[in-house]
């Protein structure tokens, strides 16, 4: 598995995708939790910060370094550990009678699971219950990676959740990063090579010395995920990582999360809640979506509806007749303006149909996806 | 600034709770401090200080103490600032099982080490003392003085008569006298006093009736027994006109609570006063002079002011002795006095304060007051001077730190250690609702007791300790229910938290002191020894550490729970 990671690494550097290529190098060098090669990787890290244009170079001492990983050994942990289970879990808010659930759900190891649904759905109602920051009414979560004997405190040092507005934290980056290491009982003479890692995979080696106020909303996550990368999570609750991040830092901190829960020596489950459908359904292994508490899994709709149904939403310049006149021909299941875009549900029918009869029709075609394994065609019901 | 980037980072990746509290730059803070001030403490010393002022609070006057609460605020914002923004309390990072007492731990001695610079100030003080004037020499020359003290006169006002020998033919002996009227039972004194063997003398013409005194002891029973009975000869009206006075320089103050110090210096030195009473017997006036010489030299040195002229003032000094019959050689005897509040009695015995009093007021009748002022010197100075030298030899400084002043310091620092540990894991927020919340509850409760005249039995003390016992019963109650049910949400309980940790600490002592309390009014007899115990456990220095440190732990205890309990 080691080997098929480096062969990536290394067809991204051949590719010229070095960004890519060096975070997937850098998750290689964490997998191998030795601390000699992280000072590599460090000086690589320093070397490029110094030598910003010397691609050549940077991409010569990136194979090096790979070459070196070839040679090193890693303990592969196994990713079918079930982490958290929860089993019909509700919980009710007597105010305005909202209820959540029932809600069952197993996370293991290496998972990601998108969360989302609108405003006021329970999204993180329910990530601050897996959290254990809230008690629920109904129902039982077991973590079965923890010590029973252990007590809730000791528990939650092993839950990690991420609220949608972190809090403001005081110092420099890297001195808040080795304090966190130093509490997790990281070895002193490996502190700094840690943080500095970790620092490196996030993108915050250039602001290792800034404080809150100097880091822009993207970073200040970058940092939070750091933080909680180097307490060993088994398991990461993320409300709303993606707010306030524009598009590529979006893409960015998903695949981040993606490759890193995947890390090959400390995979970890991860939940995260998100109004950004088609980028969190893009990375998910599952994709939740909540209306008024209930649930409904994405990898239900891909099993029920997904083959028989098109679901797409457009928008065209021409009328509604006109978009009826041209889909005479398919079974129109349903069809409804929301907004300025058509949502249509047809059966019996593919995306490339489709489309051939709207380009014969001469409808002018403005927006189109088809979101048929989307959580979003939930929205629009 | 490398060096304390360096050093920080060390400490980090090593002792993150070290680094959280500041310790080492604390630490360092806290004896820059004592150096400071030390330096401060031996700067300010000079012989002016040491004969005008008292030392005793000299730290407290002046810019001394604004400075080092300065230095302390500062020292507290430098602390405050990285040890409340980094909480793993909050962000639930694993603690160990001692994690509660590293933190305690560096915070009292932080608070221990800052509160100590008193210490340092006065030992600053007490260094350039000695460099001043040593003890031996300062008593040396205190003796010196009280030597001289008989043949000079000041302000007639100033002096206070303790010191007495008494002329032929009152054949003075020296015994011990009882005092009895102090609390426990069994406690009894032993004071010394002047037995004369007749209970009638007559002197020039005139009869003097001796006083009497019992000498008696209370048994188990609470029965005097008469052990011996005696005669004292201070109760004799104007007895004292026959005595040398004026002898000790620590008489010269109007303030009389340091007589009886006084009396125990006096006593050391009483020795001489054979040899003054020779002087004047013999008007040896060169010996009388040679000793106000020693004086007016001494006052020379401590720049102290004097209008001395040695062979005049012997020679007047003789002579007004003999025509007034002042200094007469046969027994002498010095008194111990002891403080009744304020002011002081001189002798033990009952009337001697009056007489005393009243042989004043005949000096000044009888012409005391014709003396001539240009035998002066300004002794209080010298006697100030003494007194300050001794104060920083002996009570101040770190090797006679009182006991009573550390247990002050480490309670103190203990207690402040504790309230910053629990500030870090309470929000400021919660604690003024939580002070809220115990005030309403202690406003209902007094209101109860007002409307409805409860807890009528019993003395007013009786009835707050009952009305304190139910208070803290019920604060403790409902926080011990929200802390084992999920009935009250975690936020209330941080909120309940103050009243709920006050109770704590305050319900085994409000106990003790009812129990305490009762059985001295009501069952006396049964609950004496009991409540002796209760007494000495509750005011045990020891006992109550142990018991505060107890109680901290597992109020700490209960707040990890409380924070690790959903909402």
């Amino acid at each position: 598995m080691f080997q098929h990671k480096l062969s990536e690494i290394k067809y991204q550097f051949d590719s010229a995708n070095d960004s890519l290529g060096f975070r997937l190098l850098v998750d290689a060098v964490l997998d191998t939790n030795n601390v000699s090669i992280f000072n590599e990787c460090i000086s690589l890290a320093n070397w490029q910060e110094q030598n910003e244009n010397d691609t050549a170079t940077f991409k010569t001492k990136c194979y090096d370094l790979l070459a070196k990983l070839d040679n090193e050994k890693i303990n592969i942990a196994r990713t079918e550990n079930v982490l958290v289970s929860a089993v019909n879990i509700k919980k009710m808010y007597g105010k305005n009678n909202f209820e959540l659930g029932p809600v069952s759900i197993d996370i293991i190891a290496g998972q990601l699971i998108g969360l989302v649904g609108e405003n006021g759905n329970g999204k993180t109602t329910l990530l601050r219950i897996l959290a254990k920051e809230l008690s629920f009414t109904e129902g039982e979560i077991e973590y079965p990676f923890a010590d029973r004997n252990a007590d809730d405190y000791t528990l939650r040092t092993k839950l990690t959740y991420i609220p949608q507005r972190t809090p403001k934290w005081f110092g420099k980056v890297k001195d808040n990063l080795k304090l966190t290491c130093a509490h997790y009982g990281i070895k002193p003479n490996e502190n700094e090579q840690w943080v500095s890692m970790l620092m490196i995979r996030f993108g915050l080696w250039k602001f290792r010395n800034h404080g809150w106020d100097e880091l822009s909303s993207g970073y200040k996550m970058r940092f939070e995920l750091a933080r909680t990368f180097l307490r060993k999570p088994r398991l990461l609750l993320l409300d709303e990582p993606l707010a306030n991040l524009d598009i590529l830092s979006q893409q960015l901190i998903l695949e981040d999360l993606k490759m890193m829960g995947k890390s090959l020596s400390n995979p970890l489950g991860i939940v995260l809640s998100s109004q950004q459908l088609y980028e969190v359904e893009k990375v998910s292994d599952e994709v939740v979506f909540l209306q008024n508490g209930k649930p409904s899994s994405f990898n239900n709709l891909k099993n029920t509806e997904g083959d028989n149904v098109l679901v797409v939403e457009i928008e065209i310049d021409n009328s509604k007749e006109s978009l009826l006149s041209a889909l005479q021909s398919v079974q129109i299941q349903e069809i409804k303006l929301i907004g300025s875009n058509f949502y249509i549900e047809i059966k019996n029918t593919d995306s490339p149909t489709f489309l051939q009869l709207l380009l014969q029709n001469k409808i002018t075609l403005k927006y189109y996806r088809d979101i048929s394994l989307s959580t979003r065609r939930f929205f629009n019901r | 600034m490398n060096f304390y980037t360096k050093i920080n980072k060390y400490i980090l990746e090593r002792f993150p709770t070290m680094w959280n509290t500041h310790f080492v730059w604390m630490i360092l803070i806290c004896l820059c401090t004592h150096v400071l001030y030390f330096g401060l403490g031996y700067a300010s010393l000079d012989v002016e200080l040491l004969k005008e002022y008292g030392v005793r609070n000299f730290f407290f006057k002046g810019s001394y103490f604004s400075i080092y609460c300065i230095i302390g605020l500062l020292a507290l914002i430098y602390f405050g600032f990285r040890y409340f923004a980094h909480n793993p309390f909050k962000h639930f990072y694993p603690i160990g099982k001692i994690y509660f007492w590293k933190i305690l731990g560096q915070l009292f001695v932080i608070f221990f080490l800052y509160s100590t610079v008193l210490i340092s100030f006065e030992n600053g003080l007490k260094l350039k003392a000695k460099k001043i004037v040593t003890m031996e020499t300062v008593q040396t020359e205190a003796y010196k003085i009280a030597l001289a003290t008989p043949f000079l006169y000041n302000n007639i006002t100033d002096y206070v008569i303790t010191n007495r020998s008494y002329p032929e033919p009152f054949p003075c002996d020296e015994v011990s006298d009882l005092v009895i009227g102090h609390d426990s039972i069994n406690d009894f004194e032993i004071k010394h006093s002047i037995d004369y063997k007749k209970p009638y003398v007559e002197l020039d013409a005139s009869l003097y009736q001796f006083g009497e005194i019992s000498q008696e002891r209370v048994d188990d029973c609470n029965t005097k027994e008469v052990l011996d009975t005696i005669y004292d000869v201070s109760k004799i009206y104007g007895l004292a006109r026959y005595s040398i006075y004026n002898f000790s320089g620590k008489e010269l103050r109007s303030n009389r609570k340091y007589v009886n110090e006084t009396a125990l210096i006096v006593e050391e030195k009483d020795v001489e006063l054979e040899k003054i009473h020779n002087w004047q017997k013999n008007k040896d006036s060169n010996a009388i002079a040679k000793t106000i010489q020693i004086v007016k030299d001494i006052c020379k040195k401590y720049n102290i002011n004097e209008q001395l002229y040695p062979m005049k003032m012997a020679t007047a000094g003789l002579k007004q002795n003999l025509n007034e019959q002042q200094l007469i050689r046969t027994g002498f005897k010095d008194y111990k006095g002891y403080t009744i509040g304020e002011d002081v009695a001189i002798d033990t015995a009952p009337g001697a304060v009056t007489a005393v009093i009243e042989a004043d007021d005949n000096d000044k009748i009888n012409g005391v007051s014709q003396i001539d002022y240009n035998y002066f010197v300004d002794i209080p100075k010298f006697t100030t001077l003494k007194d300050n030298v001794e104060n920083l030899e002996e009570e101040m400084g770190t090797k006679q730190l009182k006991r009573e002043t550390l247990w002050i310091l480490i309670l103190g620092s203990l207690f402040f250690a504790f309230c910053f540990v629990m500030l870090k894991y309470i929000t400021l927020k919660d604690l003024i609702l939580g002070v809220f919340v115990a005030g309403v509850l202690l406003a209902l409760l007094a209101l109860y007791i007002g409307t409805t005249e409860k807890f009528k039995e019993g003395n007013g003390e009786n009835r707050i300790m009952r009305a304190a016992l139910i208070y803290a019963a019920l604060i403790m109650g409902v926080g011990f229910y929200g802390f084992l049910s999920n009935a009250i949400k975690k936020q209330l309980l941080t909120k309940w938290f103050i009243a709920f940790a006050t109770a704590i600490f305050a319900f085994p002592t409000i106990l003790l002191i009812y129990i305490r309390e009762n059985s001295f009014t009501e069952v006396v007899k049964t609950c004496e020894t009991y409540a002796t115990k209760i007494y000495s456990f509750e005011f045990s220095p020891w006992q109550f550490l142990v018991l505060a440190l107890i109680s901290i732990f597992i109020i700490f205890t209960m707040i990890k729970k409380m924070y690790a309990k959903v909402e």
